[in-house]
Protein backbone atom coordinates (compact mmCIF):
# COMPACT_ATOMS: atom_id res chain seq x y z
CA UNK A 1 0.00 0.00 0.00
CA UNK A 2 1.55 3.34 -0.82
CA UNK A 3 2.33 6.20 1.44
CA UNK A 4 -0.44 8.27 0.67
CA UNK A 5 -2.80 5.74 1.56
CA UNK A 6 -1.43 4.21 5.02
CA UNK A 7 -1.76 8.44 5.46
CA UNK A 8 -5.67 8.97 4.85
CA UNK A 9 -6.29 5.43 6.66
CA UNK A 10 -4.09 7.01 9.93
CA UNK A 11 -5.86 10.31 9.50
CA UNK A 12 -9.05 8.85 9.09
CA UNK A 13 -8.35 6.78 12.37
CA UNK A 14 -7.42 9.44 14.25
CA UNK A 15 -10.28 12.02 12.87
CA UNK A 16 -12.90 8.85 14.45
CA UNK A 17 -10.85 9.20 17.52
CA UNK A 18 -11.76 13.30 18.05
CA UNK A 19 -14.72 13.85 19.62
CA UNK A 20 -16.60 10.90 21.96
CA UNK A 21 -13.84 8.60 22.05
CA UNK A 22 -10.98 10.98 23.03
CA UNK A 23 -13.31 13.41 25.05
CA UNK A 24 -14.35 10.20 27.05
CA UNK A 25 -10.85 8.62 27.47
CA UNK A 26 -9.88 12.53 28.76
CA UNK A 27 -12.84 13.04 31.36
CA UNK A 28 -12.07 9.41 32.56
CA UNK A 29 -8.39 10.20 33.61
CA UNK A 30 -9.14 13.69 34.14
CA UNK A 31 -11.34 11.65 37.31
CA UNK A 32 -8.00 9.24 37.63
CA UNK A 33 -5.21 12.06 37.51
CA UNK A 34 -7.56 14.17 40.52
CA UNK A 35 -8.11 10.61 42.05
CA UNK A 36 -4.38 10.03 42.26
CA UNK A 37 -3.75 14.09 43.70
CA UNK A 38 -5.93 12.92 46.27
CA UNK A 39 -4.19 10.26 47.26
CA UNK A 40 -0.93 11.96 47.64
CA UNK A 41 0.88 10.77 44.27
CA UNK A 42 3.42 13.18 42.65
CA UNK A 43 2.12 14.05 38.92
CA UNK A 44 4.94 12.00 37.63
CA UNK A 45 3.41 8.92 39.39
CA UNK A 46 0.17 9.91 38.12
CA UNK A 47 1.35 10.22 34.36
CA UNK A 48 3.27 7.19 34.11
CA UNK A 49 0.60 5.35 35.90
CA UNK A 50 -1.60 6.47 32.97
CA UNK A 51 1.10 6.08 30.45
CA UNK A 52 2.09 2.48 30.85
CA UNK A 53 -0.39 0.31 32.72
CA UNK A 54 -3.32 2.29 30.22
CA UNK A 55 -6.36 0.59 31.26
CA UNK A 56 -8.48 2.23 33.70
CA UNK A 57 -9.61 -0.01 36.07
CA UNK A 58 -6.02 -1.45 36.64
CA UNK A 59 -4.65 2.32 37.09
CA UNK A 60 -7.40 2.62 40.15
CA UNK A 61 -6.51 -0.57 41.42
CA UNK A 62 -3.09 0.23 41.65
CA UNK A 63 -3.71 4.05 43.02
CA UNK A 64 -6.12 2.78 45.52
CA UNK A 65 -4.23 -0.33 46.87
CA UNK A 66 -0.70 1.58 46.99
CA UNK A 67 -2.23 4.48 49.20
CA UNK A 68 -4.21 2.12 51.50
CA UNK A 69 -0.64 0.54 51.97
CA UNK A 70 -2.17 -3.09 51.01
CA UNK A 71 0.24 -5.86 50.95
CA UNK A 72 2.38 -6.76 47.82
CA UNK A 73 0.61 -9.68 46.97
CA UNK A 74 -2.93 -7.55 47.09
CA UNK A 75 -1.76 -4.79 45.01
CA UNK A 76 -0.43 -7.47 42.47
CA UNK A 77 -3.49 -9.41 42.54
CA UNK A 78 -5.77 -6.35 42.80
CA UNK A 79 -4.18 -5.02 39.47
CA UNK A 80 -3.81 -7.93 37.22
CA UNK A 81 -7.59 -9.27 38.23
CA UNK A 82 -8.68 -5.55 37.24
CA UNK A 83 -6.83 -5.47 34.28
CA UNK A 84 -7.20 -9.34 32.96
CA UNK A 85 -9.41 -8.44 30.21
CA UNK A 86 -6.46 -7.03 28.29
CA UNK A 87 -5.50 -10.98 27.83
CA UNK A 88 -8.95 -11.25 25.81
CA UNK A 89 -8.61 -8.09 24.00
CA UNK A 90 -5.10 -8.50 22.47
CA UNK A 91 -5.86 -12.13 21.86
CA UNK A 92 -8.78 -10.76 18.80
CA UNK A 93 -7.59 -7.54 19.07
CA UNK A 94 -4.42 -7.60 17.19
CA UNK A 95 -5.97 -9.86 14.51
CA UNK A 96 -8.51 -6.94 13.41
CA UNK A 97 -5.97 -3.89 13.17
CA UNK A 98 -2.97 -5.66 11.63
CA UNK A 99 -4.77 -6.42 8.67
CA UNK A 100 -2.30 -8.20 5.99
CA UNK A 101 0.24 -6.61 8.23
CA UNK A 102 3.33 -9.08 9.83
CA UNK A 103 5.50 -7.11 12.53
CA UNK A 104 7.92 -9.10 14.62
CA UNK A 105 6.88 -10.30 18.28
CA UNK A 106 8.27 -7.14 19.37
CA UNK A 107 6.59 -5.19 16.89
CA UNK A 108 3.02 -6.77 17.71
CA UNK A 109 4.16 -6.56 21.62
CA UNK A 110 4.15 -2.51 21.14
CA UNK A 111 0.84 -2.15 19.48
CA UNK A 112 -1.05 -3.73 21.65
CA UNK A 113 0.42 -2.00 24.74
CA UNK A 114 -1.97 0.91 23.41
CA UNK A 115 -4.94 -1.76 22.99
CA UNK A 116 -7.38 -1.21 25.68
CA UNK A 117 -10.89 -1.22 26.10
CA UNK A 118 -11.83 2.15 23.69
CA UNK A 119 -9.58 0.95 20.92
CA UNK A 120 -10.72 -2.47 21.49
CA UNK A 121 -14.33 -2.33 20.93
CA UNK A 122 -13.65 0.78 18.39
CA UNK A 123 -11.43 -1.46 16.35
CA UNK A 124 -13.62 -4.37 16.36
CA UNK A 125 -16.72 -2.06 15.29
CA UNK A 126 -14.95 -0.14 12.16
CA UNK A 127 -12.31 -2.65 10.64
CA UNK A 128 -14.52 -5.29 9.33
CA UNK A 129 -15.06 -1.98 6.78
CA UNK A 130 -11.54 -1.57 6.02
CA UNK A 131 -9.74 -2.78 3.69
CA UNK A 132 -6.83 -4.93 5.37
CA UNK A 133 -3.89 -2.67 4.26
CA UNK A 134 -5.99 0.11 6.22
CA UNK A 135 -6.37 -1.45 9.28
CA UNK A 136 -2.85 -0.68 10.99
CA UNK A 137 -2.78 2.56 10.02
CA UNK A 138 -6.03 3.44 11.06
CA UNK A 139 -5.47 1.99 14.28
CA UNK A 140 -2.27 3.68 15.00
CA UNK A 141 -3.87 7.35 14.06
CA UNK A 142 -7.34 6.30 16.41
CA UNK A 143 -4.48 5.24 19.49
CA UNK A 144 -2.44 8.42 19.27
CA UNK A 145 -5.16 10.79 19.42
CA UNK A 146 -6.40 8.53 22.01
CA UNK A 147 -3.34 8.20 23.83
CA UNK A 148 -2.71 12.25 23.49
CA UNK A 149 -6.04 12.51 25.07
CA UNK A 150 -5.57 10.07 28.30
CA UNK A 151 -1.86 12.07 29.26
CA UNK A 152 -3.71 15.14 28.81
CA UNK A 153 -6.81 14.20 30.79
CA UNK A 154 -4.41 12.72 33.44
CA UNK A 155 -2.21 15.79 33.86
CA UNK A 156 -5.61 18.13 33.99
CA UNK A 157 -7.25 16.21 36.18
CA UNK A 158 -4.38 15.98 38.66
CA UNK A 159 -3.97 20.04 37.90
CA UNK A 160 -8.02 20.67 38.70
CA UNK A 161 -9.05 17.74 40.34
CA UNK A 162 -8.74 19.97 43.65
CA UNK A 163 -10.96 22.98 42.26
CA UNK A 164 -13.41 21.49 40.55
CA UNK A 165 -16.91 21.00 41.87
CA UNK A 166 -17.89 17.28 42.98
CA UNK A 167 -21.00 17.25 40.86
CA UNK A 168 -19.44 18.12 37.33
CA UNK A 169 -16.71 15.14 38.33
CA UNK A 170 -19.71 13.06 39.02
CA UNK A 171 -21.15 13.51 35.39
CA UNK A 172 -17.92 13.60 33.47
CA UNK A 173 -17.34 10.21 35.20
CA UNK A 174 -20.45 8.74 34.40
CA UNK A 175 -19.52 9.11 31.04
CA UNK A 176 -16.97 6.84 29.97
CA UNK A 177 -18.46 3.54 31.58
CA UNK A 178 -21.81 4.48 29.82
CA UNK A 179 -20.26 5.39 25.84
CA UNK A 180 -18.11 2.09 26.48
CA UNK A 181 -21.61 0.07 27.58
CA UNK A 182 -23.11 1.06 24.28
CA UNK A 183 -20.20 0.61 22.35
CA UNK A 184 -19.96 -3.08 23.54
CA UNK A 185 -23.76 -3.40 22.99
CA UNK A 186 -23.50 -2.76 19.56
CA UNK A 187 -21.85 -5.93 18.93
CA UNK A 188 -22.64 -7.55 15.91
CA UNK A 189 -22.24 -11.35 16.74
CA UNK A 190 -25.50 -12.63 18.05
CA UNK A 191 -23.45 -14.39 20.51
CA UNK A 192 -21.27 -11.28 21.41
CA UNK A 193 -24.71 -9.40 22.20
CA UNK A 194 -25.88 -12.14 24.66
CA UNK A 195 -22.75 -12.20 26.30
CA UNK A 196 -22.73 -8.35 26.94
CA UNK A 197 -26.33 -8.63 28.29
CA UNK A 198 -24.85 -11.80 30.59
CA UNK A 199 -21.89 -10.03 31.19
CA UNK A 200 -23.91 -6.50 32.68
CA UNK A 201 -26.23 -8.41 34.65
CA UNK A 202 -23.82 -10.69 36.30
CA UNK A 203 -21.25 -7.91 36.48
CA UNK A 204 -23.82 -6.24 38.91
CA UNK A 205 -25.59 -9.02 40.45
CA UNK A 206 -22.14 -10.41 41.26
CA UNK A 207 -20.58 -7.51 42.80
CA UNK A 208 -22.34 -6.86 46.83
CA UNK A 209 -21.58 -10.56 46.79
CA UNK A 210 -17.92 -11.11 45.45
CA UNK A 211 -16.22 -7.48 44.84
CA UNK A 212 -13.94 -7.09 42.26
CA UNK A 213 -13.71 -10.96 41.20
CA UNK A 214 -17.42 -10.23 39.25
CA UNK A 215 -15.50 -9.03 36.41
CA UNK A 216 -13.81 -11.91 36.08
CA UNK A 217 -16.67 -14.16 37.38
CA UNK A 218 -19.27 -11.64 34.52
CA UNK A 219 -16.51 -13.01 31.67
CA UNK A 220 -16.25 -16.19 32.16
CA UNK A 221 -19.77 -17.24 32.73
CA UNK A 222 -21.59 -14.67 30.50
CA UNK A 223 -19.21 -15.34 27.79
CA UNK A 224 -19.53 -19.32 28.04
CA UNK A 225 -23.12 -19.21 28.71
CA UNK A 226 -23.61 -17.54 25.72
CA UNK A 227 -21.05 -19.65 23.74
CA UNK A 228 -23.30 -22.47 24.61
CA UNK A 229 -26.62 -21.36 24.28
CA UNK A 230 -25.73 -20.15 20.53
CA UNK A 231 -23.92 -23.26 19.55
CA UNK A 232 -27.66 -25.47 20.80
CA UNK A 233 -29.71 -22.88 18.96
CA UNK A 234 -27.34 -23.13 16.06
CA UNK A 235 -25.02 -26.86 16.20
CA UNK A 236 -23.46 -25.54 12.48
CA UNK A 237 -22.19 -22.21 13.94
CA UNK A 238 -19.14 -22.43 15.61
CA UNK B 1 1.67 9.07 52.62
CA UNK B 2 4.60 11.34 53.15
CA UNK B 3 7.05 10.20 50.98
CA UNK B 4 6.21 10.09 47.28
CA UNK B 5 9.22 7.87 46.78
CA UNK B 6 8.69 4.18 47.54
CA UNK B 7 5.93 4.05 45.27
CA UNK B 8 7.94 3.60 42.36
CA UNK B 9 8.56 -0.14 43.27
CA UNK B 10 4.58 -0.71 43.27
CA UNK B 11 4.03 1.52 39.97
CA UNK B 12 6.48 -1.01 38.09
CA UNK B 13 4.77 -4.25 39.92
CA UNK B 14 1.24 -2.63 38.76
CA UNK B 15 2.79 -2.10 35.48
CA UNK B 16 4.08 -5.61 35.14
CA UNK B 17 0.55 -7.02 36.24
CA UNK B 18 -0.68 -5.42 33.36
CA UNK B 19 1.72 -6.16 30.57
CA UNK B 20 1.64 -9.82 31.75
CA UNK B 21 -1.94 -10.37 29.94
CA UNK B 22 -1.20 -8.27 26.31
CA UNK B 23 2.12 -10.76 26.41
CA UNK B 24 0.48 -13.51 27.08
CA UNK B 25 -2.31 -12.14 24.16
CA UNK B 26 0.24 -11.66 22.10
CA UNK B 27 2.28 -15.22 22.22
CA UNK B 28 -1.56 -16.81 22.42
CA UNK B 29 -2.78 -14.51 19.09
CA UNK B 30 -0.55 -16.00 17.09
CA UNK B 31 -2.10 -19.38 17.83
CA UNK B 32 -4.84 -19.49 17.70
CA UNK B 33 -7.45 -19.60 15.04
CA UNK B 34 -9.52 -16.59 14.20
CA UNK B 35 -12.57 -18.51 13.03
CA UNK B 36 -12.73 -21.03 15.27
CA UNK B 37 -14.31 -21.85 18.27
CA UNK B 38 -11.71 -21.17 20.82
CA UNK B 39 -11.61 -17.61 19.21
CA UNK B 40 -15.20 -17.50 19.55
CA UNK B 41 -15.62 -17.92 23.40
CA UNK B 42 -12.33 -15.59 23.96
CA UNK B 43 -14.21 -12.81 22.41
CA UNK B 44 -17.48 -13.63 24.26
CA UNK B 45 -15.49 -13.61 27.89
CA UNK B 46 -13.82 -10.32 26.65
CA UNK B 47 -17.56 -8.40 25.86
CA UNK B 48 -19.24 -10.05 28.91
CA UNK B 49 -15.91 -9.02 31.38
CA UNK B 50 -16.06 -5.25 29.49
CA UNK B 51 -20.02 -4.96 29.88
CA UNK B 52 -19.92 -6.53 33.72
CA UNK B 53 -17.28 -3.96 34.70
CA UNK B 54 -18.90 -0.84 33.13
CA UNK B 55 -22.45 -2.05 34.43
CA UNK B 56 -20.52 -1.76 37.53
CA UNK B 57 -18.80 1.34 37.15
CA UNK B 58 -22.25 2.49 35.77
CA UNK B 59 -24.02 1.46 39.02
CA UNK B 60 -21.97 1.45 42.00
CA UNK B 61 -18.65 3.87 41.08
CA UNK B 62 -15.83 3.17 43.26
CA UNK B 63 -17.99 0.10 44.93
CA UNK B 64 -20.47 2.44 46.45
CA UNK B 65 -23.79 -0.26 46.85
CA UNK B 66 -26.05 2.33 48.19
CA UNK B 67 -29.13 1.92 47.17
CA UNK B 68 -29.59 6.11 47.02
CA UNK B 69 -26.65 6.00 44.72
CA UNK B 70 -27.45 3.39 42.67
CA UNK B 71 -31.30 3.88 41.76
CA UNK B 72 -30.55 7.51 40.03
CA UNK B 73 -27.66 6.17 38.13
CA UNK B 74 -29.75 3.07 36.86
CA UNK B 75 -32.76 5.03 35.76
CA UNK B 76 -30.31 7.48 33.97
CA UNK B 77 -28.92 4.26 32.34
CA UNK B 78 -32.06 2.59 31.22
CA UNK B 79 -32.78 6.46 29.53
CA UNK B 80 -30.11 6.09 27.88
CA UNK B 81 -30.34 2.77 26.62
CA UNK B 82 -33.84 3.11 25.66
CA UNK B 83 -32.63 6.23 23.43
CA UNK B 84 -30.16 4.53 21.82
CA UNK B 85 -32.26 1.52 20.97
CA UNK B 86 -34.97 3.34 19.97
CA UNK B 87 -32.58 5.46 17.94
CA UNK B 88 -31.33 2.36 16.26
CA UNK B 89 -28.38 2.06 18.29
CA UNK B 90 -27.08 5.17 17.72
CA UNK B 91 -24.29 5.81 20.33
CA UNK B 92 -24.70 10.08 20.12
CA UNK B 93 -28.06 9.34 20.79
CA UNK B 94 -28.06 7.33 23.52
CA UNK B 95 -24.85 9.07 25.35
CA UNK B 96 -26.11 12.00 25.87
CA UNK B 97 -29.72 11.10 26.65
CA UNK B 98 -27.66 8.84 29.54
CA UNK B 99 -25.38 11.45 30.16
CA UNK B 100 -28.19 14.65 30.51
CA UNK B 101 -30.80 12.38 32.21
CA UNK B 102 -28.03 11.97 34.93
CA UNK B 103 -26.64 15.48 34.62
CA UNK B 104 -30.32 16.52 35.61
CA UNK B 105 -30.82 14.26 38.30
CA UNK B 106 -27.88 15.71 40.12
CA UNK B 107 -28.57 19.10 39.17
CA UNK B 108 -31.38 18.37 40.90
CA UNK B 109 -29.50 16.56 43.80
CA UNK B 110 -31.36 13.51 43.21
CA UNK B 111 -27.92 11.87 42.64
Amino acid sequence: MSRDTARTAALKGARRCVGVPALGIGLSMVGFGALAADLGFSGLQALLATALIWGLPGQIAYVELAAAGAPLSVLIAGVAFANMRMLPMTVTGLPAVLGDRRPGFAGRLLLVQFMAVTAWTQMNADTPDLPKPARLPYYLGFVAVLYAAGLSGTLIGYAAGAVLPDPAMRIAVFMTPLYLLLLVAAARHPTNQAAVGLGAVLGIALFPLIGDASVLAAGLIGGTVAVAARRRADPRDG
Amino acid sequence: MADPLPLWPLLALAVAATFVWRFAGVVVAGRVDVEGRFFAWIAAVAYAMVAGLMARVILMPRGDIAPETLWPRALALAIGFAVWKLSGKRLTWGLGAGVGAFAALVAFGLA
